[in-house]
C-alpha cells in the first residue's frame, strides 16, 4: 500500500498577505463552513479538488502555491 | 469545538438519557420478560415518538443558546472595538447584526466537510443497526424470548445513533480525510 502523502497547506500566511482576510471573509468566498477553514489550517482536513481550486482561485494563486504535500517539499528544499 | 462538534455531542447526550430512561421504563414495568408483543410494540412506538420531538426539541434549544452565546461575544468584541474607536466613524449596531448573522448562517451551514463527516457516520450506525438485527435473530433461533430479541432490535437504533454521533466529535475534534 503506498504511503500517504502528508499535505500542508499555506492558507494562513495568505490570507494575511490578503490584507488580513478574515476566515469567514474565506468561508463565504468559497462557499464553505467557517470550521472547514479552520479544520483546513489546522491540517485536520483535506479539502476535496473543488474546494482547493475555489480557495486558490481566491487568492489569485496556483493550487501548488496553496497546497503542497510532503514530496514536493522535499523537491523544493533540494 | 466546533458547532457541528458541539451539536453531536449534545445529540449523543440527549438520545443516551432518552435510551436509559427507556431502559428503565421497560424494566421496571417487565418488557423484557413480557408475552404480549403488542404491549411492546406500542411502547417502543410511544417510545420512538417522545424520543423524536425531544430530540428536535433539544436541537432548537441548542440553536437558540448558540445564537446568544454568538451575539454575547460578538458584544464584547464590540466594546472593545468601540473604546479604541472614539471618533465614532463606524455604525456599530449595523456592524454587529451583521457579523451576527454572517457567523451564524456560516455555523449552520451545510458543506463538503459536514457532508463527509455524515457520510462516514451512517456506515457506522447502519452496521451497528445490522448487528443489533442479527444478534435478535440468534436470540430468536435460540429460543429466547421474542421480547427480548425486539427490546435488542429496538435499541440498536440508539446505539447506532450515539456511536455515530461520538464518532462525529471524534471527526469534529481530531479533523477527516478524503482516503
Amino acid at each position: 500500500m503506498p504511503k500517504r502523502l502528508a499535505i500542508t497547506n499555506n492558507i494562513r500566511r495568505l490570507r494575511f498577505f490578503a490584507n488580513e482576510m478574515t476566515q469567514l471573509d474565506l468561508a463565504e468566498c468559497v462557499g464553505c463552513s467557517r470550521q472547514t477553514i479552520m479544520a483546513l489550517e489546522a491540517g485536520k482536513y483535506t479539502p476535496s479538488l473543488d474546494l482547493a481550486f475555489r480557495i486558490a482561485d481566491v487568492f489569485g494563486v496556483s493550487i501548488t502555491e496553496v497546497f503542497v504535500h510532503e514530496s514536493a517539499k522535499d523537491t523544493q528544499d533540494t | 469545538m466546533t458547532f457541528a462538534g458541539v451539536r453531536a455531542l449534545i445529540s449523543a447526550i440527549t438520545v443516551a438519557t432518552l435510551t436509559l430512561i427507556y431502559l428503565i421504563y421497560a424494566y421496571a414495568t417487565g418488557l423484557f420478560t413480557s408475552v404480549s408483543i403488542q404491549a411492546v410494540a406500542v411502547t417502543m412506538l410511544i417510545a420512538g415518538g417522545i424520543s423524536i420531538v425531544t430530540a428536535i426539541l433539544v436541537q432548537i434549544v441548542f440553536f437558540i443558546v448558540f445564537s446568544i452565546r454568538t451575539t454575547i461575544h460578538d458584544a464584547i468584541e464590540q466594546q472593545a472595538c468601540r473604546s479604541t474607536n472614539s471618533a465614532g466613524t463606524v455604525n456599530f449596531r449595523d456592524e454587529s447584526s451583521r457579523n451576527i448573522a454572517r457567523i451564524l448562517s456560516s455555523s449552520t451551514s451545510e458543506d463538503e466537510m459536514t457532508r463527509l463527516v455524515a457520510q462516514k457516520v451512517k456506515q457506522v450506525a447502519l452496521l451497528v443497526v445490522g448487528f443489533g438485527f442479527i444478534a435478535a435473530l440468534v436470540i430468536f433461533a435460540l429460543g429466547g424470548s421474542p421480547a427480548v430479541a425486539l427490546q435488542i432490535q429496538f435499541l440498536s437504533f440508539p446505539i447506532g445513533a450515539i456511536a455515530a454521533e461520538i464518532l462525529a466529535v471524534k471527526y469534529s475534534r481530531n479533523g477527516i480525510g478524503h482516503a
